[in-house]
């Protein structure tokens, strides 16, 4: 009988047991070469226990060395648990603090208060990390919430958190610019320890997590398989959860508040112990944390060997590292995913002179941002005889954002249809990530400053290749919407973790890449602004060639198929012209305007829902929303300027919400 | 007929240019009437040092905190971001002269349709001496606002102050110093080379920090690196420190034990630009003097 047991057992264990041990090899001898760097390593037990301080070697033992492996152990492992009751109890294999949005809102919080109210730093980071956090989560949950809750919904709801909270963060840095190297330093996971505190408040913080869990554990367990069972056990199923989320949650963000945006790994750690055999609960809640640290500690390490002067914060590295990962999984994470919410494919003739009426509101809205601004003198509009110095620093700012509106509208609304999904964007499908990698790409490859045309030329090869990435991932089983989506997250987030490892290099190139990140129309030529603008009515005038596809496309394969429609190739054509024109569009305003989102709600709220008319007004509304976001950008702060992709995305989110909680998108 | 007076006076300015651009050798009557806004602190900083203000500057309003000396006045319009100047508002104010500094965000070109362009370059070349690369951008300057003479006297002012603090450290000739800024808690920002190596050379101080450095001339490091400074290194630290970040650093185990900390010899001293050009030098001289001398 105990053999039989035993058995099992002993094969669940073994591949664990060597996954673990291929970690810990590495990192141990790395650390041990580390170690014997800073003191000889027969020196090293009596430097922890009772050092020296006056002798610089043993300081660096016990106060800097030390700590920071152990915190490499501790934030893994608590990054790790945290993943694991948040992915057991929103049953969503890709739950953790990164993809709830609840690292970036604890980032923006600590961030704004670094810049603007550092006093109320002083009691300490962990409560105001806490507040952004939990507000960040809670409006995931809250935008997920709206119309039916599903797994895959949450996840992109948090990514609309996660984008909008690093654009606000931005938005901020780019007013207060120099502290920018710094205050990315820390966003982007540095392990770098100034003692034991950050260690000795992790350690504590993770017990009481623990702790906190013990009493939920079974529940849990039995949650993870189905609610019905659990209520019929006696259980609370939302209770448990909530409880669960809490923990999650808070401990996640006080990880955050050591020691930044560590991303990735609350995710991984328990994906890759669910691979190693921890089938059950139980088995991946002790799994999970000890892969979780063994794999922090060895990038941690790994960082340090491969850095020459300037670290790569280990944050990043896992960003890095755990990006391919995550991809790699994906094609198994979706079995277990739900289906995910289809938009109605409601038909309704909407009266064209609706569609005529938002293109005079938007004929108007450009006179307006041409015309009328601030000066000196206050408000005014521009009068005749300024027309020749004002307008030729306006016109292109303000058609620039107008062509890459229709860019962006259109592509979203196209998007949406293809994939049936309401949550899907170019900010979303990771085009726009791929832009900025490309970008990114060059950056790194060469030490020249970029001009114009070499970043318009490697943001499109990267939007190109990330949308190749994309599709082939997304589409290498019968095109499922939602693994399109996912993929599209993990380059997107993977963009903004290198991104942000850059921007903490203190390459003097920083500030470039920081303006164009923040989508700002300030360096936008005439030229560009007229490619974009004709660009973006070529596209309006193509959306009605693809009525019947885009009508036809969301009653599902199936149908479409019966139907006598070539579903594959005509959902590859239309990603196509989504993806060319995100690429055109990012170019201008930058990844993130999220404007590509919420112009097709928008344009269904009004009564558009023919899908060659919701599209063209989703275009025309989108660009209405970058013209105006434009104007206010240039205007409202005077003579400072707020980027217009990032005003718009900032403003947007609110709205987005708003739209999805009233249901009437 | 009345005009707005403002109007009157643009328009007899640029007639009287237009009358020096023709050859009139009057021309140092009409300097002191030049219009020049600066796009970042140490062009602003450069002007100011040579006895004239800028009608306007990027980021006015942080100016005190970074930079502090020469005074800006009052009357200095901002220009809003150093990165993303208003360009507007410029067209608005028309300058006489457009100052830009190289490297630093927005190139000369943006500006070349609006207004006549001077680029100061703060970054000297590799193997060039940055001190006297900002004393050859100062004369450049100083030439192109007609005030040639105004150079060399920040030349004089800024060896004499180089001069007065070398004599005020006589008895720490030759120590070891690092100049340095904190922004956060765990690392912290050395001036490796480039103005700040080069003052505590001209004072008869020993940079104490020969570490790697970037672009910009510092090395960005954690703080456990200052636990293996030389031997009585003093560290000086530039004002701005944010009070957080000080409360934080002062709870750190590490730092209140480094060598540097537990024997006093760390020293929070005002704000200096440093990346700025002679006058930030001058200033870095007469503070590092102040703050030291009586050690």
């Amino acid at each position: 009988m105990t053999m039989t047991l035993a058995r099992p057992r002993a094969r669940a264990v073994l591949p664990l047991a060597a996954l673990c041990l291929a970690l810990a090899l590495p990192a141990l001898l790395l650390t041990l070469r580390d170690a014997a760097g800073v003191l000889p390593l027969d020196r090293w037990p009596a430097a922890l226990a009772s050092p020296d301080l006056a002798d610089p070697a043993e300081l660096l033992a016990r106060h800097a060395l030390g700590p920071r492996i152990l915190v490499s152990l501790l934030a893994g492992a608590a990054l790790a648990f945290a993943g694991t009751l948040l992915t057991q109890a929103l049953r969503n294999p890709l739950a953790e603090a990164a993809t709830l949005g609840t690292a970036a809102g604890a980032s923006l919080a600590l961030t704004a208060a670094t810049l603007f109210a550092p006093v109320l730093l002083s009691a300490g980071r962990e409560w105001v990390a806490l507040a952004g956090g939990a507000a960040a989560t809670a409006l995931s949950f809250a935008l997920a919430s709206g119309r039916g809750f599903s797994p895959v919904r949450l996840i992109l709801s948090g990514l609309v958190v996660t984008l909008t909270a690093g654009s606000a963060a931005a938005t901020l840095m780019a007013l207060k610019s120099d502290y920018v190297s710094e205050v990315f330093v820390w966003q982007s996971g540095s392990l770098l320890q100034n003692g034991d505190g950050v260690a000795k408040s992790l350690a504590w913080q993770l017990a009481l997590a623990i702790l906190a869990t013990l009493p939920l554990v079974r529940a849990l367990a039995i949650i993870g398989i189905d609610d019905r069972a659990g209520a019929a056990l006696g259980l609370s199923p939302a209770r448990v959860r909530l409880g669960t989320v809490a923990i999650g949650v808070v401990l996640a963000a006080a990880v955050t508040a050591g020691v930044g945006v560590i991303a990735f790994l609350g995710v991984a750690a328990p994906a890759l112990a669910r691979l190693a055999g921890a089938r059950t609960f139980k088995a991946r809640l002790v799994a999970a944390p000890l892969l979780g640290a063994l794999m922090l500690w060895l990038t941690d390490r790994m960082v340090a060997a491969l850095s020459t002067g300037l670290e790569l914060p280990a944050g990043a590295a896992t960003a890095v590292l755990g990006a391919p990962l995550i991809l790699a999984l994906l094609p198994r994470v979706r079995s277990t995913l739900p289906q995910a919410d289809n938009a109605p494919p409601a038909i309704r003739r909407a009266s064209p002179r609706l569609l005529l009426g938002i293109a005079l509101g938007i004929l108007a809205l450009v006179l307006l941002a041409l015309g009328f601004g601030r000066s000196l003198s206050g408000w005014s509009w521009l009068a005749p005889a300024q027309w020749a110095d004002i307008l030729p620093l306006r016109a292109p700012r303000t058609v620039a954002a107008a062509g890459a509106g229709l860019l962006l509208g259109a592509a979203g609304a196209l998007l949406q249809r293809v994939t049936g999904n309401p949550m899907a964007s170019p900010e979303l499908l990771g085009v726009s990530g791929g832009a900025t990698l490309g970008v990114l790409a060059l950056m790194l490859a060469s030490s020249v400053a970029l001009g114009p045309l070499s970043a318009a030329v490697c943001a499109g090869a990267g939007a190109a290749l990330a949308t190749g990435l994309v599709l082939g991932l997304g589409l290498r089983r019968g095109a499922s919407p939602d693994r399109l989506l996912l993929a599209g997250f993990f380059v997107s987030t993977f963009a903004s973790s290198l991104a942000a490892a850059f921007l903490a290099s203190g390459d003097p190139r920083a500030q470039w890449l920081q303006t164009w990140l923040t989508g700002s129309t300030y360096l936008v030529s005439g030229g560009q602004a007229a490619a974009a603008a004709l660009a973006g009515l070529a596209v309006l005038a193509l959306l009605p060639l693809a009525a019947r596809w885009l009508a036809i496309l969301p009653l599902g394969a199936p149908v479409a198929t019966a139907l006598g429609l070539p579903v594959a190739a005509s959902r590859g054509a239309l990603v196509a012209l989504a993806a060319v024109s995100t690429a055109l569009a990012v170019l201008v305003v930058g990844p993130l305007s999220f404007v590509g989102l919420i112009a097709p709600h928008t344009a269904r709220m009004l009564g558009l829902r023919s899908p060659a008319q919701e599209a063209q007004a989703a275009a025309l509304l989108a660009a209405a929303m970058l013209v105006a976001a434009d104007w206010l950008g240039r205007t409202v702060i005077f003579p400072w300027q707020v980027p217009a992709g990032l005003l718009a995305a900032v403003l947007g989110l609110p709205a987005f919400v708003w739209l999805m909680r009233t249901g009437r998108a | 007929m009345t005009f707005p007076k403002t109007g009157t006076g643009a328009l007899s300015r640029r007639a009287f240019l237009a009358l020096g651009a023709a050859g009139l050798a009057v021309r140092p009557a009409f300097a002191a009437d030049m219009r020049v806004a600066c796009v970042e602190w140490t062009a602003a900083a450069t002007l100011l040092s040579l006895g004239v203000a800028p009608v306007a500057a990027g980021d006015v309003p942080d100016y005190p905190t970074w930079v502090v000396e020469p005074a800006m006045p009052r009357s200095v319009i901002d220009l809003g971001s150093r990165f993303q100047p208003n360009l507007e508002l410029l067209v608005e104010i028309a300058p006489d002269l457009v100052v830009v500094t190289e490297g630093y965000g927005v190139d000369a070109g943006t500006f070349a349709s609006l207004a006549p362009v001077h680029t100061l370059k703060t970054i000297p070349a590799d193997g060039e001496s940055a001190l006297a690369n900002a004393a050859a951008e100062a004369r450049r300057l100083a030439e192109r606002i007609d005030r040639p003479e105004a150079a060399l006297r920040l030349e004089a002012e800024t060896q004499a102050a180089f001069d007065a603090a070398r004599a005020g450290l006589a008895p720490l000739a030759g120590a070891p110093v690092c100049v340095a800024s904190l922004f956060e808690e765990r690392s912290i920002r050395i001036y490796a080379s480039g103005l700040v190596d080069e003052v505590l050379d001209r004072i008869g101080l020993l940079n104490a920090w020969d570490g790697e450095t970037g672009g910009w001339g510092f090395s960005y490091v954690g703080i456990e690196r200052l636990a293996t400074l030389p031997e009585n290194t003093r560290l000086a630290l530039l004002d701005p420190l944010p009070d957080p970040v000080r409360l934080r650093l002062e709870a750190s185990s590490l730092w209140a034990n480094l060598p540097v900390v537990r024997e006093g010899r760390v020293f929070q001293v005002p704000p200096v630009w440093p990346f700025g050009g002679l006058d930030a030098a001058g200033r870095l001289a007469r503070i590092l003097a102040q703050a030291l001398g009586t050690s």
